[in-house]
């Protein structure tokens, strides 16, 4: 199934990725080839088949539901790129579109 | 005193008799990483301080005549997506270029536990995602053996550090053949266990349901001691078991009668024919340990490429959508929240890395999720299956690790598919969620030639008591 550079930039929109134009045409080829390659599956029957999200089946582990320190909020805020007043800065989420 | 050729129990063994000290050890170590590796580039960070006030704690517990762990004082390194309190983890990523790890991963608390020094962190494709080590954003790692071919990938720096004697073993992460490929292309042991038997916390995620967390040693019996000390089910990953994990005892075991499974299916058109001679030489010489060759057939193994690329690319595009420069690692200076996810994830994410994230993006979207990602799923069923019908018939599958010995740098690098391809022996291991293990079996063009063993799910000892005895055949 080919790929062409709209939808490839309607991928990488829906992913939140830039992407540059000499990129578009490469990644659209190159996508193009992969997915030619999957169509490989079709030739499988699968009827009856269930699909499978996980090797095993499992059960849930739980643990108490109690406060447990792994590190201090200093440290996790100190990997924040940007911060005021202990916070983490981010540009506007809501509002005016600076 | 040259150390690069000992196991871990030979340095238990000179740690305990006095011959050195912990201190001369790492040191060794670490003039050996001075000399070796501006070629090889297998280390992103080294972590000199830290393992020489570690390797004085175990002269002073030696000295003070106390018992000392197995690993306690033995020289290791860690694949750079593990988490190591208070060292960088940059999963060879430039959107992580600077970020810190701020708790122990599982496998990394339980190596402290057991006394372990750790040498650094070691290079490898940008988030998992490739199989030669050169999409680092760090740059290309070389491969020992031969500094004009690949050491294969994902976890390239651990497989380049071990086969260059710049650490005893090193920890790896598998996905899809990330432990056992580069093992093959570096000439060393390369070994995956069964999904579930260690704890994947602290763990950078790639593909969840396919990761599992492996070692690149220059023994099997390095790899069977690491094995123990890993296994553990942990709270903090629901998919880990409870179950036990012996192997080092029952190493030198008799072989007699067990049936090894040796598929067509993994002797294809196209792969490199010296490999794969030097393979069916290494198999034929299994009959010498009293082993039984039955020809077994896994039909649908054809299929478990695409599968893998259908499904591990989904899972890529989740995981990996964390990675937007608002709470911690690079961020692009931007006008709006879109343009600062936009251009963030353009600057700081690799080439390699976009292209899977808008694949899986594109295989889970409204229109296509049926089939792809669910036809996937259907088809992991069957290869599950024929693993399992496999497994009525022999104990253990032997298999090549790689279809040719390491590339030449550069020779793959924009043809992604045909990279793909190099997986081909790998993957349905991860697909399946089966342990296996790759041992070097000999030489082609000059280079190692890997030899797979792929075991039954939980029964690691089996494949890993057989590849210990089959290395004094190659």
């Amino acid at each position: 199934m080919p790929i062409d550079k709209k939808q490839i930039e309607h991928l990488a929109d829906l992913a939140r990725l830039g992407v540059t134009e000499s990129e578009k045409e490469k990644y659209s080829e190159q996508i193009s080839d992969i997915l030619d390659y999957f169509d490989q599956l079709r030739e499988v029957d699968t009827k009856e088949v269930a699909p499978l999200a996980h090797v095993f089946e499992l059960s849930n582990i739980t643990r108490k539901d109690k406060n447990k320190k792994i590190c201090s909020p200093e440290e996790l805020i100190a990997e924040a790129p940007e911060t005021e007043k202990r916070q983490i800065k981010i540009k506007s989420v809501l509002g005016k579109k600076t | 005193m040259d150390f690069s050729d000992l196991t871990i129990k030979e340095i238990h063994q000179g740690l305990l008799k006095k011959d050195f000290s912990s201190r001369q050890l790492v040191e060794s170590f670490l003039e050996v990483i001075r000399k070796k590796d501006d070629n090889l580039n297998a280390f992103i960070t080294i972590t000199d301080e830290l393992a020489l006030t570690e390797a004085d704690r175990v002269d002073k517990k030696i000295k003070a005549g106390k018992k000392i762990n197995l690993l306690e004082g033995v020289p290791g390194a860690l694949k750079d997506n593990l988490l190591l309190k208070g060292v960088k983890a940059t999963s060879g990523s430039k959107i992580l270029a600077n970020y810190i790890g701020t708790y122990d991963a599982t496998v990394v608390k339980k190596l402290k536990e057991q006394g372990a020094v750790f040498l650094g962190k070691t290079n490898m494709d940008e988030f998992a995602m490739g199989g030669s080590g050169e999409t680092s954003y760090f740059g290309v790692t070389k491969n020992p053996r031969n500094l004009k071919k690949v050491p294969g990938g994902s976890s390239s720096g651990s497989a380049a550090a071990v086969a260059s004697g710049e650490a005893v073993y090193a920890l790896g992460s598998d996905t899809g053949g990330s432990v056992r490929q580069p093992a093959a292309f570096c000439g060393v042991v390369g070994f995956k266990p069964t999904y579930g038997r260690n704890s994947r916390y602290g763990l950078m995620a790639m593909a969840s349901s396919f990761d599992q967390v492996g070692s690149l040693t220059r023994t099997t019996e390095d790899a069977a001691i690491l094995f123990e000390a890993l296994a553990e089910q942990d709270a903090k990953d629901s998919t880990t078991v409870d179950l036990p994990a012996h192997a080092v005892a029952g190493l030198e075991k008799s072989l007699k009668g067990l049936r090894i499974g040796i598929p067509e299916e993994y002797f294809i058109k196209g792969m490199d024919e010296k490999v794969e001679a030097g393979v069916r030489k290494a198999i034929e010489k299994l009959k010498k340990l009293g082993a039984e060759l039955v020809q077994i057939s896994l039909s649908r193994t054809k299929y478990a490429l695409s599968t893998y690329y259908v499904l591990m690319p989904a899972e890529v595009s989740s995981n990996l959508a964390r990675y937007d420069g608002v709470r911690y690692g690079y961020r692009a200076k931007s006008g709006n929240l879109l343009e600062h996810y936009l251009k963030t994830r353009r600057q700081g994410l690799g080439e390699e890395t976009r292209r899977r994230i808008m694949l899986g993006t594109y295989v889970l979207s409204a229109g296509y999720y049926d089939a792809y990602y669910k036809k996937a799923q259907k088809v992991r069923t069957l290869i599950k299956k024929d693993f399992e019908k496999a497994f009525e018939k022999c104990d253990c599958i032997a298999t090549p690790t790689s279809p040719a010995t390491a590339f030449s740098l550069g020779e793959q690098f924009d043809d992604p598919l045909t990279m793909y391809l190099n997986d081909i022996f790998t993957v349905s291991v991860n697909v399946a969620g089966l342990p296996a293990i790759s041992i070097p079996c000999g030489q082609a063009n000059k280079l190692p030639i890997g030899l797979q063993f792929i075991g039954q799910y939980f029964k690691e000892d089996q494949i890993l008591r057989l590849a210990h005895q089959s290395e004094k055949l190659f």
